[in-house]
């Protein structure tokens, strides 16, 4: 390489080796992803690679444990676990991310607006977000869950409308330090309107920590909607859902391990991986490696 | 006879650092020598390795550096590349850096701080550390000595703090003062009394400096001998005055010749057109404390208005009132006879795209996640309807006019170096075709051979387009070159204003007759 010369064109590295070097810097990153994607392609084709028909009742061979024909062994009326956890993943892994993106559109354009006005706007929008965040976590869900009815989409809804200030807050502090940018007051000069300086510039350059969040809560919402099923607000029979499995073992689990285990197992290693993921990213777009990844 | 050895003597110091594509070479083969009480300026711009120079003597290097070559102080060897080894060294040699503000902590009063580093150094009790602080802050002229002591960071000024870590830095009883550009944060007037200071300092204790800097009129006034480095090589080394007066090298002749110097006679004033801008008794207040004070100037078609003051005197709030971006609390401000000031945002509007800005900070004012074609073509697609293919040409028609290519067009400003970026700014500003350029300190990032450059640009852009500028500076020989007339402020008011010949030739106020003084001066002629 040669010497440092500040005039010269910086060197633009190609995508792809950009992309490698922050996969070498973060091992996190790629474990988590690598996990996650399987995941995701283990359940999105879960009808083709589950062995059995998971809702499949075969009375003669009800709960039994792990063997060569039911890896995850059988529940109550005899269906196949593995197929069901294969199957279950699906609602999980939608109403995770459903619930993520329901927050994230409630959540942004109020910390935009908020961060990017401020004064009394932003004193407004900001104490009425503050309400939601002053129940205990899981009880506003149910609460909402509760008035709506159960069901699936009343799920993704409750957790999403309980999870949104912190999206409110999180734009709203990196909007206040991408305001004092002088590309917002050089556009603000130029008499670019404020919905176009908002969108243009402020939420492109305050989104970093956006995606850092939304891939950790990802977990977060999988394990919400999970504890929602579990206590009979989420999914209901007939669905599959990793939650609502556990829930059906609870009567069985002191003696039947696996049908509480294996559904569980799942939740935990979806939400890890998740998790790794969300750090690794936070890693690789830590401003203090910004232009260097 | 015994020879007298260097205080400090470097010889073929390469520094590389391990990167993800490999080493990378950041300095290479530099050799210098400092002589007992000699003054040795390191002059480069940016990049140029001049301050990792300094890390490696002080063994201070960042962790993915590598060093090798000597290091010898007083001729006793320290490899630069032992981190161990160099623990003696340091207290033989101190250093002060660019930044007084975030050089001190906070939270502890400078006593406090000063008698740490005393007592971490010699085996004295604390009251003895205290009375060795006052000494040292008495040395470096701050009245009543005793009462600093109990006082905190943030109750000192920049120029202040920097004369508390010249202090520091002299509680070591130092054999070498290493300065890496201490008076690039302060104010011109500030900087002139640390030169003087150090000067003083130098003399009394026959102290070795090495001051690093990028101001060649520095080390004009401060400096014995030079050493050049560019791209991390030493490009000349010699006495200031034989380098100066006969450069051997291009490239340090190409850098004095970039040093705009006083006294090059200013630019024609020029009479026979009207203004296109008068401002009248502008005053804005933030709360109770009074920014700008009963402002009044006008800057006629075609020339250069230079707005000249000090940190914190109001000349920047004067550009933000001007382009509406704050509300001025009284005074007019009319534009082609239209007071600014009194439309409503709705009227101001149009006029928005005759009025452009050009911002100090180039990595701040370009939107990183915006490629230079949308920079470019948004003034545009906020105040004309052309789309499409003529907005095409537009856009590469400006991004010429500054010296790019339009292939640079897809870029992102991330992309670019400093000076590249300033001329990606200027271009956007000129884009809707302005009659008033407002250019706030659009030099001041800027190393000096960029800084001509640009200065050149815009030259020959208000040359060639008749625009008319608003030039916002501290720097005296930029308003020369370019202005006709100048203003210059202080503490929110004008002390001066005038023709620039006349102000310059013939101040009228101790204020600006001291601002004239503290620049330093280049000298290039042989005595």
């Amino acid at each position: 390489m040669s010497l440092l010369n500040p005039e010269q064109d910086v060197q633009r590295l190609s995508r792809g080796a950009r992309y490698r070097r922050m996969a070498a810097r973060n091992p996190l990153l790629i474990a988590g992803g690598v996990v996650l994607v399987l995941i995701v392609l283990l359940t999105t084709f879960a009808p083709w690679i589950s062995p059995a028909d998971p809702t499949a009742l075969d009375l003669t061979n009800r709960l039994q444990a792990p063997n060569a024909d039911n890896w995850f062994g059988t529940d109550v009326l005899g269906r196949d676990i593995f197929s069901q956890v294969l199957h279950g993943g699906r609602l999980s892994l939608i109403v995770g991310f459903m619930a993520v993106f329901i927050a994230m559109l409630i959540g942004i354009p109020i910390g935009l607006v908020a961060g990017y006005f401020g004064g009394r706007v932003d004193a407004i929008m900001m104490r009425v977000s503050d309400v939601f965040l002053a129940f205990p976590p899981l009880l506003l869900p149910i609460a909402i869950t509760a008035a709506l009815g159960a069901g699936l989409l009343n799920t993704m809804l409750a957790i999403g409308i309980s999870w949104f200030p912190w999206y409110a807050r999180i734009v709203r502090a990196s909007v206040i330090s991408v305001k004092s940018e002088l590309y917002v007051t050089a556009a603000r000069a130029m008499g670019v309107s404020h919905t176009k300086v908002m969108l243009r510039h402020a939420l492109p350059n305050a989104s970093t920590p956006v995606m850092v969040q939304g891939s950790m809560d990802f977990g977060y919402t999988i394990l919400a909607a999970a504890s929602l099923s579990f206590i009979g607000l989420g999914a209901r029979p007939p669905a599959i859902e990793w939650g609502l499995m556990v829930a059906s073992s609870r009567a069985l689990f002191l003696d039947y391990w696996w049908t509480a285990a294996f559904p569980g197992l799942a939740i935990f290693i979806t939400v890890l991986a998740v998790n790794l993921f969300g750090d690794g990213l936070r890693d690789a777009l830590d401003p203090k490696f910004r232009g260097r990844v | 006879m015994t020879e007298i050895l260097p205080v400090l003597e470097v010889s073929n110091l390469s520094v590389t650092f391990d990167t993800a594509e490999g080493a990378a070479t950041a300095i290479e083969d530099i050799s210098l020598t400092v002589a007992p009480g000699e003054v040795l300026g390191l002059v480069g711009e940016s990049g140029s390795g001049k301050s990792l120079t300094a890390a490696a003597c002080l063994g201070m290097l960042p962790g993915n550096a590598r060093a090798s070559g000597s290091v010898a102080m007083s001729g006793e060897e320290y490899m630069a590349s032992d981190k161990n080894s160099l623990s003696g060294f340091r207290g033989r040699a101190a250093m002060v850096f660019q930044n007084p503000m975030v050089a001190l902590h906070p939270l502890m009063t400078i006593g406090r701080q000063m008698a740490d580093i005393i007592q971490a150094n010699s085996d004295v009790n604390r009251k003895d550390a205290l009375t060795r602080a006052q000494t040292e802050i008495e040395n470096v002229r701050l009245p009543d000595a005793h009462e600093q002591l109990d006082k905190f960071p943030h109750q000192f000024s920049g120029g202040q703090l920097q004369r508390i870590m010249i202090a520091i830095a002299l509680t070591l009883d130092p054999d070498l003062l290493i300065a890496d550009e201490p008076t690039t944060a302060l104010d011109v007037t500030v900087q002139a009394d640390i030169l003087n200071l150090i000067r003083d300092l130098q003399q009394r204790k026959n102290l070795a400096v090495l001051f690093i800097t990028h101001d060649l009129g520095i080390v004009s006034e401060l400096c014995d001998r030079v050493v050049v480095v560019r791209y991390g090589q030493v490009v000349e080394t010699g006495t200031v005055r034989d380098v100066f007066a006969e450069p051997q090298s291009d490239y340090t002749h190409a850098l004095l010749d970039a040093v705009p110097a006083l006294g090059d006679g200013g630019v024609a004033a020029n009479d026979r057109e009207e203004p296109i801008l008068e401002v009248r008794g502008l005053t804005k207040r933030y709360g109770d404390f009074e920014a700008v004070r009963d402002i009044s100037f006008s800057a006629r078609r075609g020339t250069c208005v230079g707005l000249v003051g000090e940190s914190g005197s109001g000349k920047s709030t004067v550009a933000m009132s001007l382009l509406r971006l704050n509300d001025p609390v009284g005074g007019a401000a009319f534009f082609e006879g239209d007071d600014i000031l009194a439309m409503s945002e709705r009227a101001f509007h149009p006029l928005r795209n005759r009025i452009g800005v050009v911002f100090q900070n180039p990595y701040s004012s370009l939107n990183p996640r915006m490629r230079v074609r949308d920079i470019i073509s948004e003034p545009l697609e906020t105040h004309t309807d052309i789309r499409g293919a003529e907005l095409a040409a537009e856009v590469e028609k400006n991004i010429k006019r500054v010296g790019l290519d339009v292939e640079h067009l897809s870029r992102f400003p991330t992309d670019f170096s400093g000076g590249q970026r300033q001329r990606i700014a200027i271009a956007r500003a000129l884009a809707p075709a302005p009659d008033l350029l407002i250019l706030d300190e659009p030099t001041a990032a800027l190393d000096v051979s960029v800084q001509a450059q640009v200065l050149d640009l815009l030259e020959e852009l208000q040359r060639d387009l008749s625009l008319t500028y608003l030039f916002i500076t501290h720097d005296l020989a930029v308003v020369e070159r370019l202005a006709s007339d100048v203003i210059v402020m202080y503490r929110g008011g004008i002390m001066e204003q005038g023709p620039v010949a006349d102000v310059f030739a013939n101040p009228k106020t101790q204020y600006t007759r001291k601002l004239l003084a503290s620049v330093p001066k280049l000298i290039r002629q042989p005595a």
